[in-house]
């Protein structure tokens, strides 16, 4: 009780100052505020990464805002839904069932209704039959049913996305010539799904044969790999050295095979490091199309997740070739082999 | 190598990698790399029990992550990491996550949250998803209900993560109606059954006195059309849920078969029999009309819509053997889809639309597939002495169906996606067919 | 198995004192001969009502007899003119043996005109349930037009489909399907 009190002057408050500041509906604002939040840009030292921190205004506390307001509006929210669990509309009762109609053309005997009416219902029998989530039963709950409230971003989430930012206490990057080895990314196959053990097979033989072609393109690839306009010292990346970028992100790139689709896309992004191999920003090209296409933005979070859990070994004295980066991911090949 | 050669490579899937060499590109100097591969796997993702104040609420917090997990797994899509690997604990996890902590696992995505009681019954449920490395809350959502009813919020909270996560909609608030069996083989005892998508909450609907076959959940969930073996001929029967209440849908000449709700659930595909021939009717549950819309001295039967209410799908012996039709909703226009060697059966739309499965018979065997609608790109997911009767969950990306096992007569439900791969059995109490996927529970 | 199925089958239809030797001939449907001149039709109505078209669980047959059938009880029709017709894989054509023995049912029939019947058609389990629902009613349908062509009134006739749903011999055989796609006549007898 005491407790629904509060709950509602932290409404009225939280409504006064929505109307205030004129902030708009939650729900949706908050959705795409979501997609845009995807992609990442530099941070400088994180504020998220510091936990010790402050005392956590409690995420809920942050939160409330919007959760209480889709709270309080409960009562007419859950009468919306409710309907469905109503009785639906009474249907003439039809007659018992009679054997009815002319021999040709089965005349459908306006037999007996449906069970569209409702006579009372009966405290159901199959007790597991459809019920709704929310009752309205309890005074002031509001209804899981219709669309649950959006809880606010708990975490002081800045505009920006803070990126794996490597503080000091965290056992995280230290330019690390070394490649792969440490890479916890890399690890635990310990997956025991043998459901989908023939999928991660099949996989398994398309990387390699992946791999196999790669090799094969090496000739050609060197040929590629420029000569660099503004770093006259060093020539170039090899091919091998190349090659060793794109194994290391491919394996960490978890392909979010789920996705419908996802071998028409193909998602790019714009990496830079510092001297370190450490990622300092994420960009995705066609942002555009983060809001609009749900299966484009969780293909372009796997790319993005690729990059910032992957430990990137790179040849600091060819750091001016590889500051700056773009990476096409092709989901199609991929997935296909 | 030129722009445009390289733009060329790409396009045919083949580049690999490539520099940019052009002086006159701005972004000539940056390195640029092609992913061409990756790891096809379930996504590691971590679980965090819900967080409770009182022991009772931690149990309770817990038992609805494990319902989480156990949804989420079953599509075959995730992994979830073991709870023991777990650095930060729910309690701690009340803040912000330390990212580096589920980073360390290797967990792509966290979720969290906390429960806390409402009163006698109610139930307030908050939890978060998080993207791990990207440090970012993905969804945050809140929930209050009945406490009777935290497995469905558990099920919801598995939809929302599973749509933000794969973009398709989630499928784990559902039900389904099926026929469960007892009894020899000569005189199966068949009764009506609903339970969740994951068998819980599994409940008869009758007794088994009667023979009853072939149910159909209606749009809204509340009703269940359904055949009734009577005197003097089977008849689809019509079931309210909430009361228990059901009717026969009219008495027909003959006998009157196959049930399948419209789109819209304001009509009814049936099969009418009479005199050695069988054709689909469409009968208005409003006006109570029953309208022929096939004519050939055939059978015609197994009748299913497309999902916008403009098509039919069917199964017709009509060129001699029995194979796949549609038809637009009136009758008129009809083309056969199946063209492969052997018999097709129990076509089934799926809810988005792009697919219909289907049942095959070929050399001795039992197939379930799917085709495209126009009869293209037919796959086999499926292969066994008896597989049947194919329905779509409601993300149209599960098919479920019932198998036979020769050497043990049972009879099981199982669940494939239809890539073909993560074909699992559906437990139920005693054996099981005829099963029917419900749309999400609104 | 096949033996001990076809035994209860024919629980179904015959008094309990009827078992052994003659569940060959039901199954085969090859019964013997004298089945016509049977004579006497006056016993038609002796028996009660017997198994009707609906069966199911609590299947009880009605009266006890025992020794030879008397002409014109259900057992006399099951025993001596044979009560049902096998059919080819997703077929409902009727062949010659299945022509003969609804020639047998035809000319009883029409010897006792108070009798009315449910033919009930029966498939194998390989095909889909609801094709299967269809395709036992056209063979029920088939052996009906058969009858009514050669005098017996339509009226008399009902037909009733169970598609799969009740084999008669539940193995997974090429001969466990023959037997079960077939069309059997119950008999009414009406007092």
């Amino acid at each position: 009780m005491r407790r629904a009190l509060i709950l509602s002057a932290a409404f009225h408050v939280a409504l006064g100052l929505l109307l205030l500041t004129g902030l708009p509906d939650f729900g949706e604002k908050l959705e795409v505020e979501e997609a845009v939040t995807v992609d990442i840009v530099a941070e400088p030292a994180s504020l998220l990464d510091k936990p010790p921190e402050p005392p956590e205004p409690e995420p809920a506390e942050a939160a409330p805002l919007p959760e209480r307001a889709a709270a309080s509006p409960a009562p007419q929210v859950a009468a919306r839904p409710e309907p469905r669990e109503e009785p639906p509309p009474p249907e003439p009762e039809p007659p018992p069932p009679e054997p009815a109609p002319p021999p040709p053309e089965p005349e459908p005997a306006p037999e007996p209704e449906p069970a569209e009416i409702e006579p009372v219902p009966v405290p159901e029998p199959p007790r597991a039959v459809a019920r709704p989530i929310a009752k309205p039963t309890p005074p002031e709950l509001p209804k899981p049913e219709p669309e649950p409230a959006e809880i606010a971003q708990a975490a002081p989430k800045p505009p920006a996305t803070p990126i794996r930012k490597p503080p000091p206490p965290e056992p995280e990057p230290v330019p690390e010539p070394e490649m792969v080895e440490a890479e916890p990314v890399e690890e635990p196959p310990e997956d025991e799904f043998s459901a989908m053990l023939r999928s991660v097979e099949t996989l398994n033989k398309r990387v390699k044969a992946d791999e196999r072609r790669e090799g094969e393109g090496t000739a050609e690839s060197e040929k590629a790999v420029a000569k660099d306009n503004d770093a006259p010292v060093i020539a170039s990346l090899t091919a091998s050295e190349i090659g060793a970028i794109k194994q290391q992100i491919e394996r960490c790139w978890n392909v979010p095979i789920g996705v419908r689709g996802i071998e028409t896309m193909q998602v790019t992004l714009r990496i830079r490091m510092t001297v370190e191999g450490e990622v300092t920003s994420v960009d995705i090209e066609d942002r555009s199309r983060l809001a609009a296409d749900s299966g484009f933005r969780i293909v372009a979070e796997s790319a993005q997740r690729a990059v910032l859990s992957c430990r990137l070994s790179l040849p600091p004295e060819k750091y001016e070739l590889w500051r700056d980066m773009v990476m096409t991911f092709h989901p199609r090949d991929a997935i296909s082999g | 190598m030129s722009r445009l050669t390289r733009r060329a490579f790409q396009g045919a899937g083949l580049a690999t990698l490539a520099v940019a060499g052009m002086g006159a590109d701005p972004l000539s100097a940056q390195l640029r790399v092609d992913i061409t591969s990756g790891r096809v796997e379930p996504m590691p993702i971590a679980l965090s029990p819900l967080f409770g104040a009182s022991a009772e609420d931690s149990s309770l917090g817990a038992a609805m992550m494990d319902v989480v997990a156990a949804d989420l797994e079953g599509s075959g899509l995730f992994r979830v990491i073991d709870g023991r690997a777990y650095i930060q604990s729910p309690a701690e996890l009340q803040d912000v996550p330390r990212f580096a902590d589920w980073r360390q696992i290797n967990a792509q995505a966290l979720v969290n949250g906390r429960i806390e009681r409402q009163g006698a019954n109610g139930l307030g449920v908050e939890f978060r998803l998080w993207d791990v490395f990207a440090g970012s809350q993905m969804r945050g959502l809140r929930y209050d209900g009945e406490r009777d009813n935290w497995r469905r919020i558990a099920h919801k909270i598995a939809d929302i993560v599973y749509e933000r996560l794969t973009g398709d909609g989630g499928y784990f608030d559902s039900r389904i109606v099926y026929i469960s069996e007892t009894g020899p083989a000569t005189r199966r005892v068949k009764r009506l059954a609903i339970m969740d998508q994951d068998g819980a909450n599994h409940s008869f609907l009758t007794d088994g006195n009667r023979l009853v076959l072939t149910p159909r959940m209606a749009p809204d969930g509340r009703r269940v059309a359904y055949l009734v073996y009577q005197s003097p001929a089977p008849q689809i029967y019509m079931r309210d849920l909430s009361s228990g209440r059901e009717n026969v849908l009219g008495s027909f000449r003959g006998m009157s078969f196959s049930p399948r709700f419209s789109p819209d659930g304001g009509r009814m595909l049936m099969t009418l029999a009479s005199e050695g021939n069988s054709d689909i009717y469409a009968f208005s549950t409003a006006s109570r009309d029953a309208r022929r819309l096939t004519t050939a001295p055939a059978i015609d039967t197994s009748p299913t819509f497309s999902p916008d209410g403009q098509r039919i799908a069917f199964n017709s012996d009509r060129g001699g053997s029995p194979q796949l039709y549609v038809m637009d909703a009136d009758g008129g226009n009809v083309a056969r889809i199946s063209f492969g060697s052997g018999h097709y059966g129990s076509p089934a739309w799926s809810p988005r639309g792009d697919l219909v499965a289907f049942t095959k018979i070929k050399g001795g065997m039992f197939h379930i597939g799917i085709m495209e609608p126009d009869g293209s790109n037919e796959r086999l997911l499926t292969r066994s002495f008896l597989d049947e009767g194919p329905t779509w969950s409601p993300n149209g990306r599960v098919i479920m169906f019932s198998r036979e096992d020769p050497g043990t007569d049972r009879t099981r439900l199982f669940t494939i996606d239809i890539t073909g791969y993560n074909e699992r059995e559906v437990a139920t109490p005693q054996d099981a067919s005829d099963p029917d996927w419900s749309p999400l529970i609104s | 198995m096949l033996k001990k199925f076809a035994a209860l089958f024919a629980v179904l239809f015959l008094v309990a004192a009827c078992s052994g030797a003659e569940e060959g001939d039901i199954i085969t449907g090859t019964s013997g001969a004298g089945s016509t001149g049977a004579g006497a039709g006056s016993g038609a109505d002796a028996a009660g009502g017997g198994a009707g078209g609906l069966r199911d669980s609590d299947l009880t047959s009605s009266d006890l007899a025992a020794g030879a059938p008397s002409p014109g009880t259900v057992e006399d029709f099951e025993v001596n003119v044979g009560d049902r017709v096998f059919f080819d894989v997703d077929s409902s054509s009727l062949n010659d043996e299945a022509r003969s023995i609804l020639d047998r049912q035809a000319a009883w029939l029409l010897q006792y005109p108070a009798v009315t019947i449910t033919i009930e058609g029966h498939c194998d389990e390989s095909g889909t349930r609801e094709y299967n629902l269809a395709l036992g009613e056209r063979r029920a349908s088939a052996a009906k037009s058969y009858l009514v062509a050669l005098g017996v009134d339509t009226a008399r006739i009902l037909t009733f489909s169970y598609g799969e749903e009740r084999p008669v011999d539940p193995e997974h055989t090429p001969q466990a399907y023959a037997m079960n796609r077939r069309a059997v006549t119950v008999v009414n007898l009406v007092n």
